[in-house]
C-alpha cells in the first residue's frame, strides 16, 4: 500500500495529466476568445498572447488524447470509441464534443489568422489561393464559430469533473461541485499556460493582454478557493462515507502534503499574493509573470491528480 | 605420582577426584550437548525401532518427523505398545477407525505444534481443530506429505469430500 | 457592424444549446433505454443467491469458473471472500462472501461504457461483456462499486462473471460455479419463475444485497452469516 498502488486504483497518473491538458486547452482557448472580443478586435493576430493560446489549445488538447489512446488496454482499437457512442456514457458524450471542439478550434484559428495568411498566400501557387478563399469565407462565420467554441471550451472544462463524478462507487468524486471545480480551475489554468507562453514568445509582460487576464485571475483564484471550500465542507457534512474520504484526503499522508503544500499553497496562495502584489505594483516584470503562471500550472496538475488518486482511496 | 603433588600435598583421594571430576564434568557437557539418546541400543532412529519388526512397510518413516534432530519415536506418537497386538493395549491409532478420540489424535500432534502457529499457517486448522483428526488430510510416514504442496483445485475438491451434500 | 456579429455570435450559441436540449427530449420520448427502467415483459430474469452458511470457503466455485470460462491465473470472476476467525478455539468459525458481477438492474458499468461494449443482455437481464467492441478505458471497471470487473490479461477487454452465458447456460447447464459446490450454497435460477428454486429459496430464506443505497438494484442475494452455525 502505497500513495500510488492501492487496491481500488483503476486510472492513475497518465489520464490525470489528460484531465490536466484538456481543462487547459479550454481554459486558453476561453481567455483568447475573451481577449480578442474585449480588447484586441481585428488585429489580435498580431498580438502573442493570442498567438500562444493558438499555438496551446491545439497541441494540448491533441497530446491530451494521445496520451489516452496510449493508456487503452487495446490502443489499436481506439478507432471504435469514435464509431460506436452510448449517449449514457460522460466518456462517449465527452468524445463528441471533443471532435467538434476540435474542429471548431481550428476553423477558429484559420479565421483569425486569416489576413496574415492571406497576404503569406499572395503569389503564391494556385493550391495556396485555395487555402486563402477558404481562410476567407471562414472568416465571414467567426462570430458563429467564436459562439460555438466559446461553449464548447466551457463544456470541455466541465466534462473533466463530470467524468469522474460518474463513479458512483468513489463518495469523493461523486459529487456535484466536481464538475465546476475542474472547470474554474481549467479556466485558470489556460489563463496561467497563456501567459506564460506568450512572455516566452516575447509578449509585453506589462502590456494590455497581461493586464486583462490577471484582472480575471484574481476573482477566479478567489473563486476556485471558495469551491474547493465548498466541495470539502459538503463532503464532510454528508457524513459516512463521504466524510471519510474528505478526511483519508486531506489528512496525513502523502496525499495530504500534496494538497495543503502543492495546491493551496503553491498552487492558489503563491499566485493570488504575487497577482496582487503586482497589481499594487503597476509594474510587471517577465520574471514575475513567468513564475506566478508556473505555480499556477503545477498547482492544477497537482490539483487533478490529488483528486484523481484520493478519489479512489476510498469506496463505498 | 603425579605432577600435582608438586605444587602441593593432596592426598590420593582428593587427587583422584580433581582429576575424575573435570572429566565427569566434560562427558555430562558431551552428553547433553548431542540430543542423541545413546545411552540405549534399542533406537537410535525412529526406523530401526522395534516394531519395524512386524510393520516394516507402513511403519517406515521418511518424512520430516525422522529426522534425528527431533528424537521422535513410534512411541512418541503411537504411546507404548503394552499388550499389542493383542486387545487391551493403549496404543494410539491415527485414522477415522482408531479407538483414539479427534481430541487424543490432534491432541498428540498439538504437543509439539501450536494451533496459533497452525491457524497462521492454514486457516482450516481452526474450525476442524476439536472434529477431525489431523490424519485426515496429513500424512506424515510418507517422504512429502502431499497436501503440503497440493494445488488450489485440488485442495477444493478436498473439502468436497467430506462437506458434499447430495 | 458590432450589432451584426454579436447576433451572429448569439445564433451560434443558441443553436448549439437548442439542437442539444431537442435531441435529449427526443431520446427520452422514443422511448426506454437498457439498464434504466424497469421492462414488465420480460420472461426471464437470472439472478443468484449465496447462502453464506452453507458455504465452506472451498473456492470449488472459484476454480470451475475458472476451468470452465477459461479465465487465467491472477485474475478471478469469482471470489469468496473470507473474515474471521470468530469466537475462541477450538469452538472458532470464518464467515464466507461471495464476490462476484450482481448484474444490477440499473448497471452503472451499461450506464458509462462509451462504445456499449458492457450491455444488458434483453432476453435473460445478464450484464454481458462484447469483448470485440472495447477498447480498454477501464471506465467499467471505476464505475462498478463492487469493483468485481478486471481486465483479462489474455484478451485485454474487461470481464467478469457473465453467469456462464457463454458456456454453461448455452449447453442448457446451470453456471459452473453452481455445479461445482459441494454444499449447495449457491442457487441459480430465474426470478420471475415462481416455480424456481431460486424464487423458493428467497421466500424461504432471510436475503440481503450489497450496496442497495447506491440505486444499482443488484440481482446477487447473500443469506446473511449465523456465526458458528454448523452444516455438514
Amino acid at each position: 500500500m502505497s500513495a500510488f498502488h492501492f487496491d481500488g486504483l483503476v486510472w492513475h497518473w497518465p489520464i490525470a495529466i489528460y484531465l490536466f491538458l484538456a481543462g487547459l486547452s479550454a481554459g486558453a482557448v476561453f481567455f483568447g476568445i475573451l481577449l480578442k472580443h474585449f480588447k484586441l478586435g481585428k488585429k489580435a493576430y498580431q498580438s502573442r498572447f493570442i498567438q500562444a493560446a493558438a499555438l496551446i489549445a491545439p497541441v494540448t488538447v491533441c497530446a491530451g488524447l494521445g496520451i489516452l489512446v496510449i493508456d487503452l488496454t487495446k490502443p489499436f482499437d481506439f478507432w471504435k470509441i469514435l464509431v460506436f457512442y452510448n449517449s449514457t456514457s460522460v466518456m462517449s458524450m465527452g468524445v463528441l464534443v471533443l471532435m467538434v471542439y476540435q474542429l471548431m478550434l481550428f476553423a477558429w484559428i484559420g479565421a483569425i489568422f486569416c489576413t496574415p495568411v492571406v497576404q503569406w498566400c499572395e503569389g503564391r501557387e494556385r493550391r495556396w489561393s485555395l487555402l486563402a478563399r477558404g481562410l476567407i469565407k471562414l472568416q465571414r462565420w467567426e462570430d458563429v464559430i467564436t459562439g460555438i467554441l466559446l461553449i464548447l471550451s466551457l463544456s470541455l472544462g466541465a466534462y473533466t469533473g463530470f467524468l469522474l463524478s460518474a463513479l458512483i462507487g468513489f463518495p469523493l468524486l461523486n459529487n456535484p461541485v466536481l464538475p465546476v471545480l475542474f472547470l474554474v480551475s481549467g479556466l485558470t489554468s489556460g489563463a496561467a499556460a497563456t501567459l506564460l507562453v506568450g512572455v516566452l514568445l516575447k509578449g509585453n509582460p506589462n502590456g494590455t493582454e497581461v493586464r486583462f487576464i490577471h484582472g480575471i485571475e484574481i476573482p477566479m483564484i478567489l473563486i476556485e478557493m471558495a469551491i474547493l471550500f465548498t466541495f470539502f465542507a459538503g463532503l464532510i457534512l454528508s457524513g459516512g462515507q463521504s466524510q471519510v474520504a474528505a478526511f483519508n484526503a486531506l489528512g496525513e499522508g502523502f496525499w495530504g502534503w500534496i494538497f495543503w503544500g502543492g495546491v493551496v499553497g503553491l498552487g492558489l496562495t503563491l499566485p493570488l499574493a504575487f497577482n496582487l502584489w503586482m497589481k499594487v505594483s503597476a509594474d510587471r516584470k517577465f520574471a514575475y509573470v513567468a513564475v506566478t503562471a508556473s505555480f499556477s500550472l503545477v498547482g492544477v496538475l497537482l490539483l487533478r491528480n490529488f483528486i484523481l488518486y484520493t478519489g479512489q482511496m476510498t469506496g463505498t | 605420582m603425579s605432577r600435582l603433588s608438586r605444587y602441593s600435598p593432596l592426598s590420593p583421594a582428593i587427587e583422584f577426584l580433581t582429576i575424575l571430576l573435570p572429566s565427569v564434568i566434560c562427558l555430562a557437557l558431551a552428553g547433553v550437548s548431542f540430543p542423541v539418546d545413546a545411552q540405549t541400543s534399542e533406537s537410535m532412529t525412529i526406523n530401526q525401532d522395534s516394531c519395524m519388526k512386524c510393520h516394516k512397510r507402513n511403519g517406515a518413516m521418511f518424512g520430516l518427523h525422522a529426522n534425528t534432530a527431533l528424537a521422535i519415536q513410534c512411541q512418541s506418537c503411537h504411546e507404548q505398545s503394552g499388550k499389542h497386538p493383542r486387545k487391551g493395549s493403549s496404543i494410539r491409532g491415527f485414522s477415522s477407525d482408531s479407538a483414539a478420540s479427534v481430541t487424543e489424535q490432534s491432541g498428540t500432534c498439538l504437543e509439539c505444534h501450536d494451533h496459533e502457529a497452525l491457524a497462521m499457517a492454514d486457516w482450516t486448522h481452526n474450525v476442524h481443530a476439536d472434529r477431525v483428526n489431523c490424519a485426515s488430510c496429513h500424512q506424515l510416514h510418507v517422504e512429502y506429505d502431499p497436501i503440503l504442496g497440493i494445488t488450489a483445485k485440488d485442495r477444493s475438491q478436498l473439502c468436497r469430500g467430506c462437506h458434499l451434500v447430495k | 457592424m458590432m450589432d451584426i456579429s454579436k447576433r451572429h455570435f448569439l445564433t451560434g450559441c443558441g443553436t448549439l444549446i437548442a439542437g442539444i436540449s431537442i435531441y435529449s427530449v427526443a431520446k427520452e420520448l422514443a422511448g426506454t433505454e437498457a439498464g434504466t427502467s424497469v421492462d414488465q415483459t420480460q420472461i426471464i430474469k437470472y439472478a443468484m443467491v449465496h447462502d453464506e452458511n452453507l458455504c465452506i470457503g472451498c473456492n470449488a466455485c472459484e476454480q470451475a469458473c475458472r476451468e470452465v470460462n477459461n479465465v487465467p491465473e491472477g485474475v478471478s470472476r469469482v471470489v469468496i471472500e473470507r473474515t474471521g476467525p470468530f469466537g475462541e478455539y477450538p469452538n472458532q468459525s470464518y464467515r464466507f462472501s461471495r464476490k462476484s458481477c450482481q448484474h444490477c438492474e440499473d448497471a452503472p458499468c451499461v450506464k458509462v461504457c462509451p462504445t456499449g461494449a458492457a450491455y444488458i443482455d434483453s432476453e435473460t437481464g445478464i450484464v454481458g461483456v462484447n469483448p470485440d467492441k472495447c477498447i480498454g478505458c477501464q471506465y467499467c471497471i471505476a464505475a462498478c462499486p463492487y469493483q468485481i470487473r478486471f481486465i483479462n490479461p489474455v484478451t485485454q477487454t474487461a470481464d467478469k462473471c457473465d453467469f456462464c452465458k457463454e458456456t454453461q447456460l448455452k449447453q442448457g447447464k446451470q453456471p459452473a460455479c453452481v455445479e461445482a459446490c459441494p454444499t449447495h450454497a449457491l442457487v441459480f435460477g430465474n426470478i420471475r419463475d415462481p416455480e424456481s428454486e431460486l424464487v423458493k429459496t428467497l421466500k424461504s430464506k432471510p436475503t440481503y444485497r450489497a450496496k442497495t443505497d447506491l440505486g444499482t438494484r443488484p440481482k446477487l442475494f447473500h443469506v446473511s452469516t449465523i456465526d458458528g452455525e454448523i452444516v455438514l
